[in-house]
């Protein structure tokens, strides 16, 4: 049995939905069509009552899913693709991110982002947009490379009482696969080594994971031995793993499939 | 507050800053990020696999970081 990225999202959402009454998932085309990726095929029938269409208002969504939270639900919020996302802005970034530093309340939503690009995808639905949530206070923003994490840390997202910006990866739902779901998980806000190496140190993320272990195998033909970290969630940023890794190294390389405007200091 | 920590955005900026001013001294070579072009994201195949970072990419970008 192999399990793809995709299909570990919904399973990772069905065990959410079978773990906790508290949790429902809210979103456009999520109910008997399955959602626009189909990451949610099967769940309105297996939790009636529980997956529900949204109108089309990323607004309207992620202002529900905050109402609920306050009322004690715990929301799994789908936009159809992260570039849409945007058109619920204000009610990310001013009303989820602030509502505990605010009221106090917890405001435990997962909102799903599908992002990155893909071939023929365009401008309106390829954007990765990890850094601008990342850049408010409030939001948890996880980026997973693999199948493994992309379950795992879902689940994790559900769990915790803040709002998470889970930003799954479109070029790997379909040809990214495992043997078998995980049983156990790194952290949240934790790195991993995906390739050990000696002479330099590539710091990236999600799909890029992959492009950069490609390119580390490359390397490798060369006589270099090249470091991979995969920092699993953009914040909490892992510094320590990053620094460590440098450390032996010497050498830091950082990639990102974002725009690269940052007002980055070392320039 | 220090400026650079106010302005950054991107994600590969933030993990520059941080190294450059928490671990200078662990530095054998300037720190440098690949990220996909500053434009809006490409229609057309061929010009999306060229405003993406790739592996062929990122291993050009790696063997300059190896020379300096």
């Amino acid at each position: 049995m192999s399990i793809t990225y995709l299909e570990a999202i919904r399973e990772a959402q069905a065990r959410a939905l079978a773990d906790d009454p508290r949790v429902f998932i809210y979103g456009q085309d999520v109910g008997a069509f399955g959602g626009a990726f189909k990451a949610t095929k099967n769940l309105a029938a297996e939790f009636p009552g529980r997956v529900l269409d949204a109108p089309i208002s990323e607004d309207a969504i992620v202002g529900l899913g905050v109402g609920a939270a306050i009322e004690g639900m715990r929301p799994i919020l789908e936009m159809q693709f992260a570039d849409f996302s945007t058109v619920g802005f204000n009610q990310i970034v001013n009303q989820a991110a602030t509502l505990f530093w605010r009221t106090n309340l917890p405001c435990p939503i997962t909102i799903r982002l599908p992002f990155g690009g893909t071939k023929g995808g365009g401008p309106f639905h390829s954007q990765s947009l990890e850094a601008i949530y990342a850049h408010y206070p409030g939001l948890i923003v996880m980026t997973p490379a693999t199948v493994e994490d992309a379950y795992s840390m879902l689940l994790e997202a559900v769990a915790l009482d803040d709002p998470v910006i889970f930003c799954e990866h479109k070029l790997l739902y379909y040809h990214l696969k495992a043997e078998q779901l995980p049983t156990e998980a790194f952290p949240v806000g934790k790195a991993r080594i995906a390739r050990e190496g000696r002479d330099m140190t590539i710091v990236t993320y999600s799909a890029m994971v992959h492009e950069a272990l490609e390119a580390a195998g490359e390397l490798a033909l060369e006589g270099w031995q090249v470091e991979v970290v995969d920092l699993r969630t953009i914040k909490p940023l892992d510094t320590d793993t990053v620094m460590a890794s440098v450390a032996r190294t010497g050498r830091l390389l950082c990639v990102g499939e974002s725009w690269p405007w940052g007002g980055s200091p070392p320039k | 507050m220090r400026r650079g920590i106010l302005a950054l955005g991107g994600v590969t900026a933030e993990v520059i800053a941080r190294v450059a001013s928490e671990g200078y001294g662990l530095l054998d070579a300037p720190p440098q990020r690949l990220n996909a072009k500053d434009t809006p994201i490409p229609f057309h195949p061929n010009l999306w696999a060229a405003h993406r970072p790739t592996a062929r990419r990122i291993a050009a970008s790696a063997r300059n970081l190896l020379r300096l």
